[in-house]
């Protein structure tokens, strides 16, 4: 793979026996936009956050498959007044959905199940993140999210409650979302969890540049959402790279779809944004802190759930 | 003496091979009020007799093999209160299972069971008791069965919106038709439809609605004591063609005429007096406890749990019979049946009666794991030919509505 991405493709490291060929031109090299399609075609991007449709007809089922995505997020979020059953009913829609697609859709519960739904050639759907208000304070609710395959749920508010409940995700292996955190939240969770957080829908404009700071220390994925113009996206993803980190950066969602990540992922090329980077602002970031979540918890288990 | 000394050896064999199925345990339930579920202040690897009549090491002498834990919440919880306590209640079960891995097995098929028979651990299911667990939401029911849920009593003791209890006033006469609808998705899911605490309309309903066969987690048989929690003769002999089992229960005030009817009185007694008869203030049970003391309490014995057994035999048939104690579930509880130590008492009663063993490893084990089995297969056929149902209870209902 990095082989295809680095600077100068060429055929004149093979030397050719003077005066029996012509040596043909070599051909020019490819300009950022071929570029950024050849890293998309061959990384589909993790989306930190997707909306179910509000009815779910099977004739009209929405174009989950986005062409240049490889793993979705499913906002798993409620108002504060739908509570538990709310979010059961949207755990239960997600999965139906998926079920209605077994050909383009595929859950997926761990980061090796995301790489197989890929090598199957399927979107990956992760679960979650649920609203921190249909936990209802209870970190029993918490673990039967899990148990349904939820990977994330939303922290905004860092109460009595909040404490516990980072050790107790951090435990049983389900990510801190801080999307629409302020940056006390995001402070004070960061002092408390040994995982790394995700902001599927961060807005990395809010924070002062030491928050940024702390949340690459914390290894936390920064998800931004992609717009139509995409040196705008460019400078807020410059500087969550230069004050949290190359590996922080991450993408939430398109409000572009028919344009995509190209026109994104050209921009960086043209700034200077190493291939491998761009790897890592497609997926390796996100997979990376999921993967250490799930280690984590494998090394916590021993410990007794929280009451 | 020594007769009945064999018999009771006869009958820990017989359990050593063919263990107790028990439809029905609140465990769960008696540990959140003694301890808010923690698990260290209650340890059920040690001795718990006087405080539960559930631990490891009696369960193991009763010669228990499975166990439903009832993931029961009291109908005064409703809407999203219900279902997180219910959560609460099944994440309880799951921390049992993890602390005491090398007892309880967990188990969601009736393979998992065998295999739990197999290695000599308890093979653990849960059951919900309440259709106010799922607050009117089928997403909510197969998120129950995701969790581990395999049977859910369509009531407890109050109506719900769509089926009524035997202890309620009739309210929708017996399953509306959003009632039905929960039946037919709990065949779809592979969730057993229990039919304990509802009305006999409701049982009668369920029967005519349900694709997959039934169980009854604890109850026991009208005929023999007229009490509402039992089922009716008519019922018990539609088991044959549903494949359902009726898993007697043990509780004195259900199953003994005399005790029924001084349950009856005691609480006459109160209401003269201006007290509810739920009423647990000390001014009421000062008042109960004189009572007791002028009118001692009837007590139930294994022979009494035997004779439901012989009647609803002859009713329902060996193939269709097992049993549900109610252990945590009941403040008393029969004498020789004290606590879940208790079973082989129960079977040298039967071997007494003349039960042979092969008619006595159906009831204990082998009818409650083919009801599941078959619950299974219909499952998977439902599943291979239709979608999960969305329905809600206002547009079904409504639709029904005269």
């Amino acid at each position: 793979m990095a082989e295809l991405l680095d600077d100068h493709p060429s055929l004149s490291t093979v030397p050719a026996a003077a005066g029996e060929l012509d040596v043909p031109e070599p051909p020019p090299p490819l300009d950022e936009t071929s570029r950024a399609r050849a890293v998309l075609a061959a990384q589909p991007v993790v989306e930190g956050h997707t909306v179910l449709p509000p009815s779910l007809d099977p004739e009209d089922l929405p174009p989950v498959r986005a062409r240049e995505a490889g793993a979705q997020f499913w906002s798993l979020h409620v108002e504060a007044d739908e509570g538990v059953i709310g979010t059961l009913r949207r755990i239960d829609a997600v999965r139906a959905l998926v079920a209605a697609c077994p050909e383009d859709l595929r859950l997926a519960h761990t980061t090796s199940e995301m790489a197989h739904a890929r090598n199957c050639g399927r979107v990956a759907a992760l679960l979650g993140p649920v609203a921190w208000t249909a936990l209802g304070g209870s970190a029993a609710t918490l673990r039967a999210y899990q148990a349904l395959g939820v990977r994330a749920a939303g922290l905004t508010r860092f109460d009595r409650f909040a404490r516990d409940a980072v050790r107790e995700m951090n435990r049983i292996g389900l990510a801190v979302d801080l999307s629409g955190a302020d940056q006390d939240t995001v402070r004070r969770t960061l002092a408390v969890t040994r995982a790394p957080v995700l902001l599927t829908r961060a807005v990395p404009e809010e924070f002062p540049d030491d928050v940024l700071g702390l949340l690459g220390e914390n290894g936390a994925v920064c998800m931004v959402t992609v717009t139509d113009d995409p040196a705008a996206v460019a400078d807020v993803l410059d500087r969550v790279r230069a004050e949290a980190g190359p590996h922080c950066v991450g993408v939430s969602h398109t409000t572009a779809p028919a344009v995509g990540y190209v026109p994104l992922f050209a921009e960086l090329l043209r700034r200077g944004w190493p291939a491998q980077e761009l790897v890592g602002l497609a997926h390796a970031n996100v997979t990376r802190a999921l993967r250490e979540t799930e280690f984590l918890s494998r090394t916590n288990r021993i410990r007794p759930a929280a009451a | 003496m020594s007769a009945a000394a064999d018999r009771l050896a006869e009958a820990r064999e017989l359990l050593a091979g063919h263990p107790v199925v028990d439809g029905h345990n609140d465990l769960p339930w008696a540990l959140r009020e003694h301890v808010r579920y923690d698990l260290d202040r209650m340890d059920i690897g040690a001795d718990q007799t006087g405080a539960l009549h559930t631990d490891l090491a009696r369960l193991r002498a009763g010669g228990v093999g499975a166990q439903f834990w009832s993931v029961y919440v009291p109908c005064r919880l409703a809407g999203d209160d219900a279902v997180s306590a219910t959560l609460e209640q099944i994440d309880i079960v799951d921390q049992l299972l993890e602390r005491y891995a090398g007892e309880l097995a967990p188990a969601l098929t009736a393979d998992d069971m065998e295999a739990a028979r197999g290695q000599g651990r308890i093979a653990s299911l849960k059951g919900a008791e309440g259709g106010h667990s799922i607050n009117n939401s089928l997403a909510t029911l197969r998120a129950l069965h995701a969790l581990g849920v395999r049977y859910m009593t369509l009531t407890h003791n109050d109506n719900n919106d769509w089926a009524d209890s035997a202890t309620d006033e009739p309210g929708v006469g017996g399953l509306s038709a959003f009632g039905r609808q929960v039946v037919r998705e709990m065949n779809r899911s592979g969730m057993l439809v229990d039919l304990s605490h509802v009305a006999a309309t409701t049982m009668r309903d369920a029967l005519d609605a349900t694709a997959a066969p039934v169980i009854f987690s604890h109850s026991s048989a009208l005929a023999v004591c007229d009490h509402p929690r039992n089922i009716p003769d008519d019922v018990l002999e539609r088991l044959p063609a549903n494949g359902g089992v009726a898993m007697a229960t043990f509780v004195p005030k259900f199953i003994l005429p005399a005790a029924v009817e001084w349950t009856a009185r005691a609480d006459e007694n109160l209401r003269e007096h201006g007290f509810d008869h739920l009423d647990t203030t000390a001014e009421a049970m000062k008042l109960h406890r004189a009572f007791e003391e002028e009118n001692p309490r009837p007590i139930a014995t294994a022979a009494t749990v035997a004779d439901h057994l012989d009647h609803m035999r002859e009713a329902a048939g060996i193939d269709h019979i097992g049993i549900g104690g109610d252990y945590d579930g009941t403040a008393f509880t029969p004498a020789g049946l004290d606590d879940v130590a208790g079973y082989p008492n129960l079977i040298a009663e039967l071997l007494h009666r003349g039960w042979s063993h092969p008619d006595l490893a159906k009831l204990t084990w082998s009818n409650a794991v083919r009801a599941l089995r078959d619950a299974e297969a219909v499952s998977r056929d439902l599943k291979s030919r239709t979608a999960p149902s969305n329905a809600t209870i206002d547009a079904v209902d409504a639709l029904d509505a005269p």
